[in-house]
């Protein structure tokens, strides 16, 4: 197993006029490259925040203050990590949507309206397949058999080849500012649809054409959840990261779109970094999960492990809150609520609704140790080793 | 057992208008034609995906809007004579009143940021329908307030407060106190722990079951989380396009569900445990739109057993085994149909480690 992202410490604050929201405090995550990582917790736990701040697209009040994000492409490991906070905005941007890309959680939130939904798909071939696609442009013009009215082909051909060597040249940019001559991008334009449609059709939409120029308001809403993932698989992503990607959806379209990423990450994509609070969608879909809670991991674990045998007594809880289909005798739940995150309590943030709660625990957090099979947990019940 | 609600052949069609005039040129039928019995003092599920019609039906049932046609029987005690039968489908908003049906249906709505007033304080909050019901003197009022946050779980503290001064679940037990605050007999409840998170769900779903032993009511309780609806009702009612297609105990739906839908319902459900890896049923497509609705049996579009008698005739609900009612033309087939597919029926056991 080789890394794929790695998280060192990382913090982010929100500085709201409440206080300083502490919405992330040392998250250290692990990625491995092929695994489906699951990432759980009770809404305002962070587990948003934290791949937020792993692509750096924190709004506002929010900054991330503290820690690395080390991003490993190659699965071989032969090329170093790039560390991913101290890379200026326009790498970041090349970065999200082509190697790392994101499903965002309501797919009404994340279609812009009054786009169709050809135009939408389309625009991430056309930010970051640019280049390739004009080389592919232009080699079908310079090739005998192109069906071009011949003063057309003759001015294209030049065009296509210049900005195949550079999109962002000069004559392009005032080329498309020209009435008439602004138009030379049809054929830009064209591909980056063809292909748009060839990624909905491989999402087993059937009437892709015709979905290509309809507009959100006219699809359902598992179909708008199809189209965004199409959106986020367009230029084929190292690491998928679907944020609540079928909480908002009934069990029947849930199922569908659950079936729909186990076959994409069989074929098209290695990672997935799912975030849920369902645990039934993580038991099934994920390889390994974390659980978060007040803004940090509590454990760490294969699937296996920590359904069967949950460590840390958040987990515990967490499981047995959850009705079962063989139910028997009343719901056990969490006594209290979750902490407000603008005074967290000392020492460990679960320790008021802990019920095997000890002196320490009021006094220092306990660090993520792991306790044996890749089980990590952060609990001075298994570790006795305290941070001073 | 006896009824509390018996409804019959219940329609909702919301007008479409369009032209110059506004003239009405198509209609939603949100509900089309609903046969239902509630029995007093139970919990009545009722599941299906959204847009199938199941808060019009709760809404139907406490008369926030009128229904189309159809009947509504409600018996305001327990002996079933028909002097104690009103039919409230029709009822003028007065005469609800006036009966005091109003207080004795209540419901609780499914996000609780949205359904408490956040310039109201909790205290006037749950007092509200108190007030509009019966008169009621300042000093009782109060009484009755405490005493009725006492019963949700919460404090005198909370007594002066603001509704954003809530978590949600705490947000949610306010609803729940002003829902049972005029002594109702039927409570609807529209998803009421779809916006909040597992452990608090639990906490909520633990009082509304103690609160329904306490004060004895009857619930229907409206969601599209299966595993919600089997912990907390006995009886469930599966629901699709407007239609129900499966009545049963919830234990007998689970063991031995009738219709293919309920069979996908069921299938679909992730189950929180890492040993069971249970065939899927997937259907295909989306559901069809209310506006124009698939002709004779609704289902027939994404039907895995669809027959041509699916596609021509309409099949009623009827009783197959005792109390086990269902809307199929191949319901005796059904299970033997799902055995040969996807080699199991049943999902009562399914998360047995």
């Amino acid at each position: 197993m080789t890394k794929l992202v790695q998280t060192i410490d990382l913090i982010t604050n929100f500085y709201t006029y409440e206080g300083v929201v502490r919405a992330l405090d040392k998250v250290n995550l692990t990625i491995e490259h092929g695994t489906t990582f699951g990432l759980v917790g009770e809404s305002g736990c962070g587990k948003s925040v934290t791949v937020r701040s792993l692509l750096r697209i924190i709004q506002a009040p929010g900054k991330v203050e503290d820690g690395e994000v080390w991003f490993f492409q190659n699965a071989q490991q032969d090329t170093e990590g790039i560390e991913l906070l101290s890379q200026n905005e326009k790498y970041m941007q090349a970065l999200r949507g082509d190697s790392i890309s994101m499903i965002f959680q309501e797919p009404n939130a994340a279609l812009n309206p009054i786009m169709s939904i050809g135009d939408q798909v389309s625009e991430s071939f056309l930010f970051h397949r640019k280049q390739e696609m004009c080389r592919q442009i232009s080699d079908t013009l310079y090739s005998p058999d192109c069906q071009i009215f011949l003063p057309v082909k003759k001015l294209l051909q030049p065009l296509y080849r210049l900005a195949a060597k550079n999109t962002g040249a000069w004559l392009l940019k005032f080329l498309s500012r020209v009435p008439v001559f602004k138009y030379w991008d049809r054929l830009l334009k064209r591909e980056a649809l063809r292909r748009s449609v060839d990624i909905i059709a491989k999402l087993g939409i059937s009437n892709a054409e015709e979905i290509v120029k309809s507009y959100p308001h006219n699809l359902s809403g598992g179909m708008k959840q199809r189209i965004v993932i199409a959106i986020a698989l367009a230029c084929h992503p190292v690491l998928l990261i679907a944020d609540e990607a079928t909480s908002n959806l009934d069990v029947t379209i849930q199922a569908q779109i659950l079936e729909l990423l186990r076959e994409l990450r069989q074929k098209e994509i290695s990672s997935v970094l799912l975030i849920t609070h369902d645990l039934g969608v993580v038991a099934e879909t994920c390889d390994r999960v974390g659980v978060m809670y007040a803004g940090q991991l509590c454990e760490v674990a294969n699937v296996k492990d920590l359904f069967g045998n949950p460590k840390h007594p958040y987990t515990q809880a967490l499981l047995h809150s959850v009705p079962r289909l063989s139910q028997k005798g009343p719901l056990q739940s969490i006594e209290g609520s979750v902490p407000n995150l603008v005074a967290p309590p000392r020492g460990c943030r679960f320790h008021p609704r802990c019920p095997h709660c000890k002196e320490i625990c009021r006094k220092s957090f306990p660090m993520l140790v792991e306790i044996g099979n890749h089980h990590f947990v952060a609990c001075y019940l298994w570790t006795n080793l305290s941070r001073d | 057992m006896s009824k509390i609600l018996e409804i019959t052949d219940l329609k909702k069609h919301y007008p479409v208008t369009g032209g110059v005039l506004q003239r009405k040129i198509a209609s939603v039928k949100a509900l089309d034609g609903i046969d239902l019995n509630i029995q007093r003092g139970e919990c009545l599920g009722l599941v299906g995906e959204s847009g199938c019609g199941k808060t019009t039906t709760g809404k139907a049932l406490v008369r926030l809007h009128r229904p189309t046609e159809g009947k509504i029987y409600y018996y305001a005690s327990a002996n079933q004579q028909d002097e104690f039968k009103t039919d409230i489908a029709q009822l003028h908003e007065g005469a609800l009143k006036r009966k005091g049906i109003r207080a004795k249906f209540q419901m609780v709505f499914q996000d609780p940021t949205t359904s408490l007033n956040p310039r109201m304080l909790i205290k006037n909050i749950i007092a509200e329908p108190l007030k509009t019901q019966n008169s009621i003197s300042a000093r009782d009022l109060e009484a009755r307030v405490l005493m009725l946050l006492s019963l949700v779980g919460l404090t005198k503290d909370h007594y002066l407060r603001y509704p954003h001064e809530f978590s949600g679940g705490q947000r949610q037990r306010i609803a729940v106190a002003r829902a049972i605050a005029t002594h109702p007999d039927f409570i609807v409840l529209d998803e009421p722990t779809s916006a909040l998170d597992v452990s608090v769900q639990a906490q909520i779903l633990n009082l509304l079951m103690e609160l329904q032993q306490k004060l004895s009511l009857t619930f229907l309780f409206i969601t599209h989380h299966l595993l919600v609806v089997k912990y907390i009702s006995q009886r469930l009612a599966v629901m699709y396009l407007g239609k129900i297609v499966e009545v049963a105990p919830t234990a007998s739906l689970f063991r031995n569900p009738l219709h293919p839908y309920t069979h996908a319902l069921l299938s679909g459900i992730p189950v929180p445990d890492t040993a069971s890896k249970a065939r899927r049923i997937v259907l295909t497509g989306d559901v069809p739109s209310p506006l124009n609705p698939p002709k004779a049996c609704r289902f027939h579009t994404r039907c895995p057993f669809v027959m041509d008698i699916c596609r021509e005739k309409e099949p009623v609900l009827e009783e197959v085994i005792p109390c086990h009612m269902v809307a199929c033309h191949r319901k005796l087939e059904v299970e033997k149909l799902v055995m040969e597919t996807f080699g199991h029926t049943s999902y009562e056991h399914a998360d047995v480690l």
